[in-house]
């Protein structure tokens, strides 16, 4: 099945690059870059869908569209390397620097797209086009320039373009429904139609050009109503009624040369781009901040309706057993144990409000530090210590490592780092011994800790810092998976540092780096 | 509390849920009603522990539990012919309709101990009451 749908891939590839060549610019300048490259675009969003493994097919299709325009050897292995050897890096090289899969969800991996997939690994493929038409061409330096500054721009306009809108209807990416009802969309549709017509068919000689500003409140509209299918489609219907109406001599971008003209419509088409994945980038994280506000809300209520359920059970327990006068029947192991029960459940409720309240003033960007001589030894012994309940139940052995240690920082807030630390690697540790060491590095300590359970899962290890970085896994596991995002704050407030190494089935280690 | 059920013939609940001190609450609560309790602090052990004890009368199934959860549980005891009639009641925050389990009665956190006591009563004593 591979080689049939890089066969379908080479197809598709050929055919978007004749449609592209409708597009090329006269051939006074050079044969091949046109004014978007269509395939560019379809390249990527591919092998974003399908996986590198496609490149055989991108390259034949290269192959069978460069033939007809490109006649020497070298001219045809420059297109055919550029073109095969763009999308690839253009989905590798974002990758590696977000350390994980992206998505056109948010203004991080939009601004990635923009800067990293679209402007920057197309200067790759105009750099070696642009040669290999050079060597094609005898040498002539001159269009050297000329050539990488069309073939860059049609690389790019593709990508920014044909890629979201490709990959905004491929299921592959997470993809928000639209908010607007089917009647809302009918008649938008119906409006841009009509905008668009107006604008187009303005006669020549006219100042048509400030007309073209209206479009950008209904691509703003598309953004907010029809989601990003929604507005992806429509900046490609807009780039094709723009391409096709300009060569045909219409509309507000129309100039004495055709080159003047593609010029204005290509700097239109990228900013309008541009504006269109912006405006999706923030609608998506606005859409991300209420699904998190929305899971932190089901996720606290769970957690307090925990230690509420058992005191409410207790309250009811004991006013049954007063109403029925049989509160003597209570054993004294009995009474201990409600007791101890009692006060456990009230910690863990006081505990929860404590991360609220410091995450809340973490956020606010009011944690002060109350720094004084500590004792790094003294302060995990006590925490081991205040949690050796725990430890019980989960029956982990734990080891404690390094000699007396003390330094400037705020005990309690430390405390709770190592607290958070411990806790997790009890959580995930599968009942394994942990390790707790700190040694001296430089001018920091650095403080270790060690479990050999489960591990975190490579691509959750880039998110595991972020507040609520845990949502959605292991609920069951209790905390409102915010100490990890607290802890952090407290090193760095410190002016050090936490990392973490782990590997799946062989456990974690976080390191804290203090300043000693 | 429970005077119709004397010691000799005391039913029993199983609990599983992974918190202790609802299992520990839950155990002061249905003894002193008079049932024998046994507790699971996830399905995977209330599975194990079920041909170890006297066939409960009822079971009390909490849902979100590491190993194995409280809808895996529910679907291998109902596959097992020897536990499949065994009545489950689902101690949950989400609605009956929301937990998919057309057999389990559904008892609200924090819990309703009337309503507690009359599943129970239901489960765990009527049929003794009509042998009698």
């Amino acid at each position: 099945m591979k080689w049939l749908k890089c066969l379908a891939i080479a197809v598709i590839y050929f055919l978007l690059a004749r449609i592209s060549y409708l597009t090329t610019l006269p051939a006074h300048v050079i044969n091949g870059p046109a004014l978007a490259w269509l395939p560019t675009g379809f390249a990527v969003a591919a092998i974003l869908v399908e996986g590198y493994w496609i490149w055989p097919g991108i390259m034949l299709g290269s192959l069978l569209s460069a033939f007809p325009s490109i006649e020497t050897w070298p001219g045809i292995a420059g297109f055919v390397l550029a073109d095969t050897i763009d999308p690839l890096l253009a989905t590798w090289l974002p990758r590696r620097i977000l350390g994980r899969e992206f998505d056109l969800c948010c203004g991080w991996d939009v601004t990635v797209f923009i800067l990293v997939v679209a402007f920057g690994s197309s200067v790759f493929s105009a750099t070696v086009g642009s040669i290999a038409v050079i060597l094609a061409h005898g040498n002539d330096a001159g269009i050297f320039w000329q050539t990488f500054i069309v073939w860059w721009v049609s690389d790019f306009l593709s990508v920014l373009i044909f890629a979201p809108f490709l990959l905004a209807w491929s299921h592959k990416l997470n993809t928000p429904a639209e908010a607007a009802g089917k009647a809302e969309l009918f008649i938008g549709a119906g409006i841009c139609a009509g905008m668009i017509y107006f604008i187009f068919s303005m006669p020549l000689g006219k100042d048509t050009g400030n007309f073209i500003y209206w479009l950008i409140p209904l691509v703003i509209w598309l953004g907010f109503r029809a989601g990003r299918r929604g507005v992806s489609t429509g900046i490609f219907l807009l780039a094709v009624i723009t391409i096709v109406a300009t060569s045909l001599g219409k509309g507000p971008f129309v100039e004495a040369s055709i080159e003047e003209s593609f010029l204005y419509v290509q700097s239109f088409l990228t900013v309008i781009s541009i504006l269109g994945l912006l405006l999706t980038a923030a609608l998506g994280e606005r859409t991300k901040a209420i699904q998190d506000r929305d899971n932190f809300f089901l996720l606290a209520s769970h957690e307090l309706n925990t230690p509420l359920t058992v005191l409410g059970m207790q309250s009811f327990f004991l006013r049954d057993l007063m109403e029925k006068d049989k509160l003597e029947f209570l054993s004294p192991a009995q009474r201990r144990d409600i007791i101890r029960i009692n006060v456990s459940e009230i910690k863990k409720m006081t505990d929860l409000v404590t991360d609220l309240l410091l995450g809340a003033r973490i956020v606010a960007g009011r944690m002060g530090l109350e720094l004084k001589p500590t004792d790094l030894k003294q302060l995990v012994a006590t925490v081991i210590c205040e949690n050796a309940d725990i430890t019980a139940v989960a029956g982990v052995q734990v080891h404690i490592n390094g000699d007396q240690l003390r330094g400037n920082w705020d005990e309690a807030k430390i405390s709770f780092v190592v607290k958070t630390l411990f806790l997790n690697a009890v959580k995930y540790g599968q009942g394994r011994p942990i390790e707790i060491s700190h040694s001296v590095q430089g001018n920091f300590v650095v403080l270790n800790v060690q479990d050999r359970g489960i591990g975190i899962p490579k691509e959750l290890q880039s998110n595991i810092f972020e507040r609520f970085g845990r949502l959605g896994q292991l609920r069951f596991l209790g905390g409102l998976g915010q100490g990890l995002f607290i802890s952090r704050a407290i090193v760095k407030a410190h002016g050090g540092d936490i990392v973490v190494k782990s590997n799946p089935g062989q456990g974690t280690i976080f390191s804290v780096k203090l300043p000693v | 509390m429970n005077e119709a059920v004397s010691p000799g013939e005391r039913s029993t609940i199983l609990v599983v849920d992974d918190h202790p001190s609802i299992r520990d609450m839950l155990r002061m609560i249905l003894e002193m009603d008079g049932f024998k309790f046994e507790g699971a602090a996830n399905g995977r052990e209330a599975l194990d522990l079920l041909p170890k004890i006297g066939r409960p009368c009822m079971i009390l199934l909490d849902l979100m539990m590491p190993i194995m959860n409280g809808w895996q549980f529910y679907s291998t005891l109902k596959s097992d012919i020897r536990y499949r009639d065994i009545p489950v009641v689902v101690l949950t925050a989400y609605s009956s309709k929301e937990i998919e389990m057309p057999e389990a009665e559904v008892l609200d956190k924090p819990i309703d101990f009337p309503r507690l006591r009359e599943l129970s009563r239901k489960y765990c004593m009527e049929g003794k009451r009509l042998s009698k």
